[in-house]
Parts: structure tokens; C-alpha cells; sequence
């Protein structure tokens, strides 16, 4: 009788072996939900909020609105719809807004050019006479204020978008460091955030005070090259140009280079860590070691779907942010040539030449925005990538 | 910068009056001389900064860059503390998880016990602090002869079979009778051991870490 028991005993352990470990290494059906909340609780997202909530209201009527649970929550259900031909459409709509906005610009600079152009030709048929050369130079000025007075707010608009840009990284850069140092990525953490900080404010530092100061230097050396027709400054305007752009191109290179050696370095080094650490618990913790990494590695998956989440709405911003500035800069550039297109049949001057310098200083300022938004949208899909390699190495 | 700017203000008031001076002069050939003179102008406003530069006592062209601390609002420090809460928050309900897993795991086996009809079980597992993380530290069984009323109520409040029929001869009325055999033949520190034992065996587990208490 003991015997038999005894037999039962050992079948109905194996028995319930097999199905224990059937259901310890089966599905792990965890609260999703609640873990993304206990994480993001912990974290401190005041400022990413006020942020996203800005730019909602800025682009209320153009885009799609931003928020940060909604897009976790299409993450999760693996639906983000990010609606492209609405994000196209509504570009449109602000570039033809702003065109409309700045129509009066365009009507002011044609007639004022225009009256140049005549002034111009009277100069011609009275012999050179001072009078006429006097009124030439007066209209001149006038026409130069006034597209000054433009060229000077899109300067603006590209040093503050530029200003925005870094201090929503600065927002950002801590958040997503925090999840990917969450998620085991703590030497790329560890290396990028020096490296970002530090690159993040002199790139700032260095658009704003050298680089844009030398579009604009550039564009007043080139009204100033149309005033007098034998003193030319027009290679210290290259000049200045060509450094500006060397300065960009040199940033650009440098930030994306360094920034993505560091992040697949660090990836690397800690995707080994963690598969270490995985390893030891496996072995160290005798027959439910297998069931405790898996539950650990389920629950790190939804530190990776919030870090990628976070990543999203960075991108989103980041790409707001640039879009915005870059169609009134865009827009305003547009109405300088559009202006010096119009006046060439009747322009001697030389003021159409003028309009165009300046619409190509401020197609350069443009270009130093995007730059700008590319480096730190690359920035972000760098931390992101560096974050989903650590969890590949597993 | 200021440099640069100094330089461009001084082109342009050199220039407008370059041009005033075109105006102002009679058609002849001093108006070449006064253009040549003007460029000249032009060549010391763009030069003279760039000697100032050299002759200075100063290294104006240190880098200050290398120097540039920025004022970071989250230092590193703070980024580990984060995460660290954020890890803790996270390895919460992962252990939560597992240690639930483990109860029902050391439930379903002591049941298998003869003598043992309903148990509760409470597991504790290591923390980061205290030993290894996810190692069992602790297992407290609790094992009925008979199932308490509360809990024999509160299960038949969730069960609610209709009818079953049974044709074949029914193998757990054998085990029943085996069991109350059994039942009668194991004393309460025989039950106990063998219940300590099997958990013991079946997790490899130190006994002085299993706790089994008869009820």
C-alpha cells in the first residue's frame, strides 16, 4: 500500500512539473497598463506637458493634436497613425496663410522697386543730374528699411526656434536618459549625457551668436554692395556665407558622429551586461530563476514601449518645432524673390539683385534651422535605437 | 562677433559716403582718386581689427569652448536616481508577479500530500538589498486537514456545476479511500516533514527557509 502511494506520489509530482513549468514559462500576463503608469509616475514630465500643450495651441487648426498617453496607448495597440496627408495638408494651409499675411510685404516691395526702376530711368534721360540720383537713393532706402524690417523678424524667428529647439532638448535629454538608464542602457546613458549636454548648449550657443549673426552681417553687406556702384563688397559677403556654412556643416558632422559611436558603443557594453545578469539569475536562483528573468523581461518590454513612446513625441515636437519657423522663414524668402522675379524687366538698379541676397540669407537661415532639427531629431532616434540594441543583445 | 559687426558698420558708413561724395563731386578725374581713396578706407576698416587682434597682449583666439560648463538642470546623479525609482517601481510588480507564482506553484504541490486538503502559501523573495534578487528567502505554508469554512464557502460561491456524470468507475473515489487510509496513518509531524521535504526537494531549498504550519 505504501509502495503504491509512494508511486502516485512521484507521478503526480512529475505531473504537476510539466504543468507548472507550462504555465511559469507561458504567457506572462502582466497589468500593462498599470506598470506603464507606476514608471511614468515616476518620472518628471511637468515640462514635456507644457511643452506639448504649447504647441498645441500654436497648431491647433494645422496638425494633428500631440498627447503623450494617447500615443502610448496606440503604441501599445500597435495602431499609430500618424496621418501623413494631414500633416501635409495642414503645411499647406500655413504656407498659403503666411503668404497671405505677407502680401502687403510683396505689394510694397514691387511698387516701391518700381518707382526705383522709374527714378532710375530719369536719372538716364536728365544726364546723370544729382536730383535724380538723390531721389534714386532716398527710394532706396526706403525699400531697404522696409525689407530689413521683415528680413529682421525672420532672423528672429529662426534664433528663437533655434533657442526653443535646445531648451526642449533639455527637457527631453533627461527623460529619455532616465528610461534607457531604466531599461539597463546605464553606460550609454553614462556616455551620451556629457557628450549632449555639453553639445547641446554649444550648438546652440554657436548658431545663435556666430553662425546667424553671419547670414544677417552678410545680407546688410549686401544692400550695402548696391548702393554704390564702384565700391563692391561682394566677396566679403561669400565669405561670410561660406564660413557660416562651414560652421553648420562642421557642427552637423561632428554632433551626428560623435553622438551615434558613443550610442552604439554603449549599447554594446551594456547589452552584455544585462545578458550577464540574466545569466546569473538563471543560474544562481535554483529551478525558478528561468521564471524570474522572464517575469523581469516582461516587464522591462513596457520601459522599451515608453522610452519608444517618449521617442515619438520627441521626434513630433522636435519636427513642430522646426516646421512652424521654417514656413515663415520659408514664406518670407519666397516673397523676395517672387518681388525680384516681378521688378527684373524693369529693374537697372541693381535692387532685384538686392532682394534676392537677402531671400538667400534667409533661405540660409532656414537651412540653419532644419540643421538644427535634423541634429536633434537624430539625436533622439540615436538614444531610441541605442535603447532597442541593449534589449536586442539580450 | 563684435568685431565682425564693428567691421560691417563701418563698410556701410564708408560706402553711403562713398556715394555722397559721387554726387557731391563734379564730373571729372578726381572722382577715380576719391574711389581709390575710399577702398583704401575700406582696406584699414577691414584690417585694423585683424592687427588689433595680433598686437594684443591677450590670447583672444583661446577657445572658450573647451572651457564652457553649461548649467545643466539634471545632473547625471539625478538621471540614476530616476531610473533607480523607476527600476524599483517596475521590479514591484514584476516580484509581485513571481512571488504569486511560486504560491500557486507550493500550493498545487503540497496539496498532492495526503492528509493535506487545503494549504495557503506565502512566499518571500530576496530584494536587491538583502541577498539575491528573485531567490526564494522565505516559503510559510499553511496546511489544513480540512478546508475552513470561510474558504470552503467562498469557493462554493464561484463554482456552480450543474451536473456532472460520471459512466467510468471514478479513480478518485480510490484515491479517496487511499488518502483517508493514509490520512489516519500519518502523524501531524510525519505531514508536516513530508510537506517540508517535498518543498525542500522540489525548489532546492535549505529547510531552515520553509515554514509549515499545520492547522
Amino acid at each position: 500500500m505504501v509502495k503504491i502511494s509512494g508511486r502516485i506520489v512521484i507521478l503526480a509530482v512529475l505531473l504537476a512539473f510539466i504543468a507548472f513549468t507550462g504555465a511559469a514559462f507561458g504567457d506572462i500576463n502582466l497589468n500593462e497598463e498599470q506598470l506603464i503608469n507606476e514608471q511614468l509616475n515616476q518620472l518628471n514630465l511637468d515640462e514635456l506637458n507644457e511643452f506639448i500643450r504649447q504647441i498645441d495651441e500654436e497648431m491647433m487648426s494645422y496638425f494633428p493634436e500631440l498627447s503623450l498617453r494617447n500615443i502610448i496607448e496606440n503604441i501599445r495597440n500597435g495602431e499609430l497613425d500618424l496621418s501623413l496627408a494631414g500633416i501635409l495638408q495642414g503645411m499647406v494651409r500655413m504656407l498659403f496663410k503666411e503668404v497671405i499675411a505677407n502680401g502687403e510685404l510683396l505689394a510694397k516691395l514691387v511698387i516701391l522697386t518700381v518707382v526705383c526702376a522709374i527714378l532710375h530711368t530719369l536719372l538716364a534721360a536728365f544726364d546723370q543730374g544729382t536730383t535724380a540720383k538723390l531721389a534714386y537713393a532716398i527710394a532706396y532706402l526706403v525699400l531697404v528699411v522696409l525689407a530689413v524690417g521683415s528680413f529682421i523678424v525672420a532672423m528672429n524667428i529662426g534664433k528663437e526656434a533655434i533657442e526653443r529647439m535646445v531648451t526642449f532638448m533639455q527637457v527631453l535629454l533627461p527623460i529619455l536618459l532616465t528610461l534607457l538608464t531604466a531599461m539597463g542602457g546605464i553606460t550609454t546613458a553614462a556616455l551620451l549625457h556629457p557628450v549632449m549636454i555639453l553639445s547641446l548648449s554649444l550648438l546652440g550657443t554657436v548658431i545663435t551668436s556666430i553662425v546667424l549673426p553671419l547670414i544677417y552681417l552678410s545680407a546688410i553687406l549686401a544692400i550695402v554692395n548696391q548702393i554704390s556702384s564702384r565700391l563692391q563688397v561682394s566677396r566679403l559677403i561669400s565669405l561670410f556665407k561660406q564660413i557660416s556654412l562651414g560652421i553648420l556643416g562642421a557642427c552637423l558632422t561632428v554632433f551626428v558622429g560623435v553622438i551615434s559611436i558613443q550610442g552604439v558603443a554603449g549599447a554594446v557594453a551594456d547589452g552584455v551586461a544585462i545578458r550577464t545578469a540574466k545569466f546569473m539569475t538563471g543560474a544562481f536562483i535554483p529551478i525558478v530563476g528561468r521564471m524570474f528573468s522572464d517575469v523581469m523581461e516582461a516587464v522591462i518590454g513596457t520601459a522599451i514601449l515608453l522610452k519608444n513612446a517618449m521617442g515619438i513625441v520627441g521626434v513630433l515636437i522636435i519636427f513642430s518645432l522646426t516646421v512652424i519657423p521654417a514656413i515663415k522663414i520659408v514664406v518670407i524668402a519666397l516673397i523676395y524673390r517672387v518681388a525680384a522675379a516681378l521688378i527684373q524687366p524693369i529693374d537697372e538698379s541693381g535692387v532685384g539683385e538686392c532682394l534676392e541676397s537677402m531671400s538667400g540669407s534667409l533661405i540660409m537661415t532656414f537651412a540653419a534651422v532644419a540643421a538644427v532639427g535634423i541634429m536633434f531629431f537624430m539625436a533622439v532616434t540615436i538614444i531610441v535605437s541605442a535603447g532597442n540594441l541593449t534589449v536586442m543583445l539580450r | 562677433m563684435e568685431l565682425i559687426k564693428d567691421v560691417v558698420r563701418e563698410i556701410a558708413i564708408i560706402v553711403l559716403l562713398a556715394s555722397f561724395l559721387e554726387m557731391l563731386l563734379p564730373n571729372s578725374n578726381l572722382k577715380r582718386f576719391v574711389q581709390v581713396i575710399l577702398g583704401l578706407f575700406i582696406l584699414i576698416s577691414i584690417l585694423n581689427p585683424i592687427a588689433s587682434l595680433f598686437s594684443s597682449d591677450e590670447m583672444v583666439f583661446q577657445i572658450e569652448a573647451w572651457r564652457y560648463q553649461p548649467q545643466s538642470s539634471y545632473e547625471f546623479d539625478e538621471i540614476i536616481t530616476n531610473a533607480e525609482r523607476i527600476t524599483q517601481a517596475r521590479e514591484n510588480v514584476a516580484v509581485r508577479e513571481y512571488e504569486e507564482r511560486i504560491e500557486k506553484q507550493i500550493n498545487s504541490l503540497v496539496q498532492l500530500v495526503p492528509g493535506v486538503n487545503f494549504s495557503e502559501v506565502s512566499v518571500k523573495t530576496g530584494s536587491r538589498n538583502s541577498g539575491v534578487l528573485g531567490g526564494i528567502d522565505q516559503v510559510i505554508v499553511k496546511i489544513y486537514e480540512e478546508q475552513p469554512e470561510k474558504q470552503l464557502s467562498s469557493r462554493l460561491e464561484k463554482i456552480n456545476i450543474n451536473e456532472v456524470v460520471i459512466s467510468i468507475q471514478d479513480p478518485n473515489a480510490i484515491n479517496q479511500e487511499q488518502r483517508t487510509s493514509e490520512k489516519h496513518s500519518m502523524s501531524k509531524d510525519q505531514r508536516i516533514a513530508e510537506v517540508a521535504n517535498l518543498v525542500s526537494n522540489f525548489y532546492s531549498l535549505p529547510l531552515g527557509k520553509i515554514k509549515v504550519i499545520l492547522q
